[in-house]
């Protein structure tokens, strides 16, 4: 699998993952202004609350996807290091609740829609600390 | 919206998922295209050479503390 992420990122994964994951961040930003005017918490006059929310799901599987592939990418160059910790642990716990969040959304028998938006928060805040950890360091510090 | 606060569409949502997923594939491919116009292909013998030359350095590195943790303790004694 390394030989593969190594082959398909031309020996570039660190900063492959790196991109990934800062192009993640800037759509959670995105969603969660979205997810504010589509629950009505901000009104912009040419954003209809509907409409956010269906911007809101569209880009919603799209940062599953991308996730799923930044994650897949550094389990198999980096593994699950030491030095790694909050890095990994957020990562897996951001990983969960994403995938509970859009089972909710996909789900016409499970009524917990409620949950959606304190699932969406946890999501945020949890993205940023793996973004923090990982790219921000990377970004600061250098490889 | 339905009570309990999800969206309520009743279409299909396969060919937004789908459109999804190949937005997904098109920001990989563009990420990759991107980073490898900046900093060229590394090819895996360069990487892993540069992985050693880290790990040589923090294995003087230790050796360095040790070593000096040696000296402190002999002439403590």
């Amino acid at each position: 699998m390394e030989e593969f992420v190594l082959d398909l990122t031309n020996g570039n994964a660190a900063e492959v993952k790196v991109m990934l994951a800062s192009v993640i961040a800037a759509l959670a930003i995105y969603q969660l202004v979205l997810a504010a005017i589509g629950y009505g918490k901000v009104r912009i006059p040419f954003l209809a609350n509907p409409t956010a929310l269906r911007a809101h799901r569209a880009i919603g599987d799209t940062i599953l996807v991308l996730a799923f592939v930044t994650a897949g990418m550094c389990l198999s160059v980096y593994g699950f290091e030491d030095d790694g910790g909050v890095h990994a642990v957020a990562g897996a716990i951001v990983l969960g609740v994403l995938v509970v969040k859009t089972g909710i959304v996909r789900s016409d028998s499970l009524r917990i829609g409620r949950l959606l938006p304190p699932l969406g928060i946890a999501v945020f805040v949890l993205f940023m600390i793996t973004w923090a950890t990982s790219a921000g360091d990377f970004l600061i510090e250098g490889p | 919206m339905s009570d309990d606060g999800r969206m309520n569409d009743t279409r299909t949502h396969w060919p937004q998922i789908i459109g999804s997923i190949l937005v997904a594939v098109a920001i990989v491919a563009i990420t990759i295209a991107i980073v490898t116009a900046q900093f060229g292909t590394t090819p895996s013998a360069e990487i892993e050479a540069q992985e050693n030359r880290l790990e040589l350095q923090e294995d003087l590195a230790d050796e360095r503390r040790d070593a000096a943790e040696e000296r402190r303790e002999k002439a403590a004694e």
